[in-house]
């Protein structure tokens, strides 16, 4: 009788297609995605990388050391 | 609905008559009293009915954003990715990922050309050092020089060649149709003048390619000029010894100190040099070779905070004062040739309320230190100051201090007045083909009187060189962007003795190009531009001019790539000075002895230079070394004069010269001479940048090129009160004088603790008296058994010029705040000088000291984190774990010395809307100190980075962690090497020696936080005890 | 009636609630795992490169690629000029050769992706471990035996505190090890 009672509250408060609805499109459309992943449309490549290019120059002449005497005479 | 609502009759009050909300209300309206009976009014819900509402419930809503959630979330990619390493492709041989590699260059800053190191990371330089091996700087740089690469990074360099078009805007054009463009406009120039208008040039090879540009077109004339320049004192020393510039000065070795206005410690001559020269008199381990220090001046400078006695006079009057001076040494035996018995000393100090007690001190120290003084007179001054001044020296025998083994040297003298006025009229009658501004800003500096930009107008063609727009481009018709200073190859011949040179430590970052080098190409001579333009000819002069007359052992090459890796190279030179004083220059010295009311005097900026810096966050925030406002400038104006025009600070002021006049906000700075006004020059540049733009006001117009006086002191002002007041922002309030509670406070509070000569001689332990020592704890002290770090700052060899913040900004990536958050006190500093004064207003005596996280052993911040995001590390330093702080700012509310600071915003994205989160900027950052964003809490770290490399190095080379291994970055930018830093618990260190010094304190000792932190109190070397 | 939701709250609600906090807690606990630690993430790299075939049979050094790791806090990824070295010649026919070559001439970034990495908030230095004796393989596994190189260890603050504490049991080879710094500012800075 309370089981009744308990079935008749189960069935106001959820609905089982419901719920199974949500959840078959829910795991679906994840395997779906986990095999075909939309990252590459997503990624904007990187805006900092691209915009400025630093090079040092290779001609001028660096300190290993930092203040080792060498001066030239 | 309003239906349901009740009706009776007895439920509606009756208005009373005497509260009432509306005509309706108070007559009784019937429709009123209807409406007033239901909740909502007629016609709410009209238009509504349920069933036309969409099917979509707000459950189902959710449940659908729910999903759609979901669903986003399962389509992010592999959430284990940790993005891209991506290595070199060919790794450059002298660089290691992680260390920094460092070059030797010159900066161009100013027109010293001191020598740098720069400290690149990965190819990209973060950090300016001096370089250890040049003469004149010797391992320091300047707070511009540190400050000066921001302005490589600077997100609004120009990058491409701009052309104007017939609306006045600016195209964007290549570099082909610039060079085509130009070359053809100037070789249609015929006979026409070329101008080129540069400032000083302090470069050999530099001057050559001029010279090559002059051959190659029929008429060039070079014009050079600076805004501030030491060219009236040259002339003077020219007349009173023949020749040669003005020598340099052995600080070092000057027992007493006279400076006339003269900013020796601030802007006036190379600040570094003095500085470190000046304080190896002020050695407390040496006092009987303390030097004295007298400065009379009209505003207070940071030369006048350092000095022993002070005195405030109008510029105008030095030479009066000097000629009763010389009068005065006269009656005392040391003989002149000069008649000087119109002046007497006495008289003069009576008109000008003078301190007998300074003038008496003043020339008992001159006779009996005759030899080992030096009077120093201010490039701002006129020329009769100078002689007579050379004349003082020289009878007073203290020529002995011009050193002999050095001179300054100049590639090209500066062009005078009357050249100047030259290329206005050849201007004006429409003679001048092209002008070129080379790298300079003649439209915003050029003295008013010249009205340049109107003459301007008739040039032919009118092209500026220049790094980023300024007010002299935007007049321009070609624009066209030159290599920042660590873009460039060059030299530099400053100084007799040797060479400093220049090279680039990055590419070009954008599509410039070197100044010589389009120079170099327009002659022809060469070939078209490419960057290896002027490096090949730099080699050339140099294999070709200069590397014969060096002797040397190796081979050019050889030579060349030590000379890049030293970045000076020192010559032979013979210098001549000359010592035969012609007494005909005397003749110059005429009797002045009636002054105008009000006299302007016009300062060189301290952190803007002539203007240069102005779109540099960095000196625009640094606070001003005496007054502490930040990003505006201000007339500088006594208290006796602010009461006479009824202003008060903040007020604007208009002062009026000629046709000239500005209003310009009040300061009411103590020291400042009656009826005298300062104003900095360097601000109120209209195009600046995003940063300098609308910033202060711009008193340049009242130099003029006819002047009485000099051309920074103007007579004949008028000032008046103006209405409406301006905000300025200082990061410290000076405090009322004269109310007794606040009054010294410094002093009671023993937060400084000075003394004088004579008391430390009587009493050396006069500092340690006033301690406490027996001080009750609640904790049991830590054992600190390694290394345990601490700092101690002479308060002596401090002079507060604040080049130490600017280094500490740049190295732990300390954001720019803007105007209005310095204003709340948001300032971002982690260390900041405060200067107290006390005293009278009018002769106070100021101090300085430097504030930084004392790292308290007991700090009460650490006991206050709710989430323990600071705590003590075994090394004796207070950590600050950024991803653990939360931003409650319990921290900063304890801390005694305020030195906590609080990420109120995300600075960079906050200032200047997003300025400093540009990608350009973002270069900037040392990659070896935490970038803070919003909400965390941030103080100095005693450079941590520093001792974590240094430890690991250690680890590396097996050997113990040494406390001289590491140096912080205000150590390393001091100067005067006031701030020492190094292991507490290395009794035989040289560090030991200063923070066990018998003058050493803490500040605010008595609340037991214990910090590690010493100052070395201040000796102020006055006659008796009393300061 | 009211008796029964009471009960009904208990023996069923009440017990299935409970399954489910303690279900969701433990699966996520360790799906999510992986992604706490880093374990066992095995990325597939642009170029195929062996650490079994160099590292392991041909036994090249670790250092002579990796430079840095005992000058500087980074381990240097090779420059694609260091593979140059020998594959300018050798093995010229294969394809993944080929594709190598092509970045190193054409000057492209080679972009491997990354396995080991410690966040941003906190600092690691190779050169301190690498100088006080460890080896390589301490963290980053048995390197000379991977085809794919894959995270073998976790990087979670607390394995590496594990060992800054037990330095004579993590690494009973070394003999003079003292502990590691525990002090926030060694790594948080």
């Amino acid at each position: 009788m309370e089981l009744q009672n308990s079935k008749k509250i189960i069935d106001q408060k959820f609905s089982r297609k419901k719920i199974l609805k949500t959840i078959g499109i829910g795991s679906i459309s994840f395997f779906a995605l986990k095999i075909f992943p939309l990252n590459y449309l997503l990624t904007g490549k990187n805006n900092i990388n691209s915009s400025i290019k630093i090079k040092s120059n290779p001609l001028a002449v660096s300190r290993n050391k930092k203040g080792s005497n060498n001066v030239a005479r | 609905m309003s239906q349901d609502k009740l009706e009776s009759n007895e439920n509606i009050k009756q208005p009373d008559s005497n509260y009432w909300r509306s005509f309706n209300e108070l007559y009784n309206d019937p429709v009123f009293i209807e409406n007033s009976k239901h909740e909502f009014y007629n016609g709410v819900t009209d238009g509504f009915s349920p069933n036309e509402l969409s099917g979509l419930s707000r459950r189902k809503f959710l449940a659908l954003l729910g999903a759609s959630a979901a669903l986003a979330g399962a389509g992010c990619a592999d959430y284990r990715d940790k993005g891209e390493i991506i290595p070199y492709n060919q790794k450059p041989e002298e660089v290691t990922l992680g260390k920094p590699t460092y070059y030797a260059s010159t900066c161009t800053g100013c027109s010293l050309s001191c020598g740098i190191l720069i400290k690149t990371r990965e190819g990209r330089p973060i950090k300016i050092d001096g370089n250890p091996d040049h003469p004149v700087n010797q391992g320091k740089i300047c707070a511009k020089g540190q400050a000066n690469i921001l302005n490589l990074y600077d997100p609004e360099r120009l990058s491409t060649p701009l052309r104007r078009n017939n609306l006045g805007y600016f195209d964007n054009i290549s570099w082909e149709i610039a060079d085509k463009e130009i070359l053809n406009k100037l070789n249609q120039a015929g006979d026409k003048e070329i101008a080129i208008i540069t400032n000083q040039i302090t470069s050999p090879s530099g001057l050559k390619i001029i010279e090559e540009f002059k051959s190659k077109f029929s008429k060039v004339n070079v014009y050079t000029y600076d805004l501030f320049n030491n060219s009236i004192k040259d002339s003077a020393w020219a007349k009173s010894y023949g020749s040669g510039k003005f020598p340099l000065i052995q600080w070092d070795a000057a027992k007493v100190v006279l400076s006339l206005e003269g900013d020796f410690l601030g802007v006036d001559g190379n600040k570094i040099e003095n500085a470190r020269l000046f304080s190896q008199g002020r050695d407390i381990d040496a006092i009987e070779k303390f030097n004295r220090l007298y400065v009379v001046e009209g505003n207070m400078s940071l030369t006048g905070m350092n000095a022993d006695y002070r005195m405030r006079l109008r510029p105008d009057a030095q030479y009066e004062f000097v000629m009763c001076l010389i009068n005065e040494l006269s009656k005392r035996g040391i003989s002149s040739s000069i008649i000087t018995s119109q002046y007497s000393l006495q008289d003069f100090a009576k008109r000008f309320s003078l301190p007998g007690k300074f003038l008496n001190h003043l020339v008992n120290d001159l006779i009996a230190n005759r030899g080992k003084a030096i009077v120093y007179s201010g490039s701002t001054l006129p020329e009769n100051v100078h002689i007579a001044v050379n004349y003082l020296n020289e009878i007073l025998g203290n020529t002995s201090l011009y050193r002999k083994d050095s001179t300054i040297q100049q590639a090209m003298d500066l062009s005078l007045t009357d050249y100047l006025k030259n290329l206005i009229s050849s201007l004006d009658d429409g003679k001048v083909a092209a002008v070129i501004h080379y790298d300079s800003n003649p439209a915003y500096h050029l003295p008013s009187d010249l009205n340049y930009r109107k003459a301007l107008s008739k040039a032919g063609v009118v092209i500026t060189l220049t790094v980023s727009e300024n007010e002299s481009s935007a007049i321009s018709d070609y624009v066209l962007p030159i290599h920042h200073n660590f873009e460039s190859w060059g030299d530099a011949k400053t100084r007799s003795g040797f060479y400093s040179l220049l090279q680039p430590v990055i590419s070009p970052i954008t599509d410039t190009r070197q100044k010589e080098g389009i120079l170099l190409s327009w002659t022809g001579i060469a070939g078209s531009y490419d960057e290896t333009l002027y490096h090949k000819y730099l080699l050339n002069n140099w294999e070709k001019n200069i590397y014969p007359g060096l002797n040397s052992k190796m081979s050019f090459q050889q030579f060349w790539n030590s000379a890049l890796h030293d970045g000076i190279v020192l010559v032979d030179e013979k210098v001549n000075i000359s010592t035969e004083f012609i007494s005909s220059s005397l003749n110059e010295l005429k009797p002045v002895n009636k002054y105008s009311d009000y006299v302007l005097v016009l300062k060189e900026s301290f952190a803007l230079g002539d203007g240069r810096f102005a779109n540099n966050g960095f000196m625009q925030e640094l606070p001003h070394p005496v007054s502490k406002v930040t990003w505006d400038n201000y007339a500088a104006i006594s208290e006796q004069t602010s009461k006479e025009l009824n202003v008060k600070n903040n007020d604007l002021i208009e002062v009026k010269s000629g046709n000239n006049k500005l209003n310009i906000p009040v300061f009411i700075q103590p020291g400042c001479a009656d009826r005298m006004i300062e104003i900095e020059l360097g601000y109120g540049r209209e195009k600046a940048g995003v940063v300098g733009s609308s910033v202060g006001f711009n008193a340049n117009s009242f130099i003029k090129s006819q002047f009485s006086v000099s051309p920074w002191i103007i007579e004949g002002v008028s000032v008046t009160k103006a209405g409406g007041t301006y905000n300025l922002v200082s990061t410290q309030e000076h405090h009322a004088f004269d109310i007794e509670r606040v009054q010294d406070l410094h002093k009671k509070r023993h937060i400084i603790q000075e003394g004088t000569l004579e008391t430390y001689k009587k009493n050396p332990k006069f500092i340690q008296d006033n301690r406490k020592h027996e001080l009750e704890s609640v904790y049991k002290p830590f054992p600190y058994d390694g290394v345990k770090w601490g700092m101690a700052i002479d308060m002596n060899k401090c002079i507060g010029c604040g080049e130490c913040i600017v280094a500490c900004n740049v190295e732990n990536n300390v954001p720019i705040v803007g105007k209005d958050q310095v204003e709340k006190g948001r300032e971002m500093h982690w260390l900041r000088v405060d200067r107290y004064y006390s005293g009278t207003i009018n002769e106070p005596s100021v101090s300085t000291q430097i504030m930084l996280c004392q790292q308290c052993d007991q700090a009460p911040c650490e006991n206050v984190c709710p989430v323990v995001a600071t705590n003590h590390s075994p090394d004796g330093l207070n950590q600050m774990v950024y991803n653990r702080c939360v931003g409650t700012r319990y921290c900063s509310n304890n801390c005694p010395y305020k030195v906590r600071r609080f990420n109120y915003f995300n600075f960079r994205d906050h200032f200047r809307d997003g300025y400093q989160e540009q990608p350009l900027l973002a270069l900037l950052n040392n990659p070896e100190v935490t970038v803070r964003s919003r909400g965390v809490m941030e103080k100095c770290t005693f450079c941590l980075q520093r001792i974590s490399d240094a430890r690991s190095d250690a680890i590396r080379e097996n050997r113990p962690l040494k406390g001289s291994d590491v140096t912080t970055a205000c150590q390393d930018s001091c100067s005067t090497n006031a701030i020492k830093f190094g292991d507490i618990n290395d009794l035989e260190s040289d560090f030991s020696k200063f923070r066990n010094h018998e003058l050493g304190y803490y500040v605010l000792e008595e609340l037991n936080v214990k910090p590690n932190v010493t100052y070395l109190a201040r000796l102020r070397n006055t006659h008796s005890e009393e300061a | 009636m009211k008796n029964s939701l009471l009960d009904y709250i208990l023996r069923a609600r009440l017990p299935v609630t409970i399954f489910i906090i303690i279900a969701s807690f433990t699966l996520t606990y360790f799906a999510s795992r992986a992604e706490r630690d880093g374990v066992g993430y095995t990325p597939d790299q642009p170029i195929n490169y062996s650490h079994k075939l160099h590292a392991g049979e041909m036994k090249i050094d670790c250092q002579y690629c990796h430079v840095a790791v005992e000058k500087s806090r980074h381990a240097m990824v090779p420059a694609v000029a260091t593979c140059m070295n020998c594959h300018s010649v050798a093995r010229k026919d294969k394809p993944d050769i080929i594709k190598l070559k092509e970045y190193y001439d054409e000057g492209k970034p080679l972009r491997w992706k990354r396995i080991h990495r410690v966040p941003d908030y906190a600092y690691f230095n190779h050169s301190v471990h690498v100088n006080k004796g460890i080896d390589c393989t301490a963290c980053h596994g048995e390197i000379t035996k991977m085809e794919k190189v894959g995270q073998m260890n976790s990087f979670t603050m607390g394995s590496c505190l594990n060992c800054h504490r037990n330095p004579h049991e993590k690494l009973p080879e070394l003999k003079n090890v003292n502990l590691g710094p525990e002090y926030c500012s060694a790594c948080h800075r």
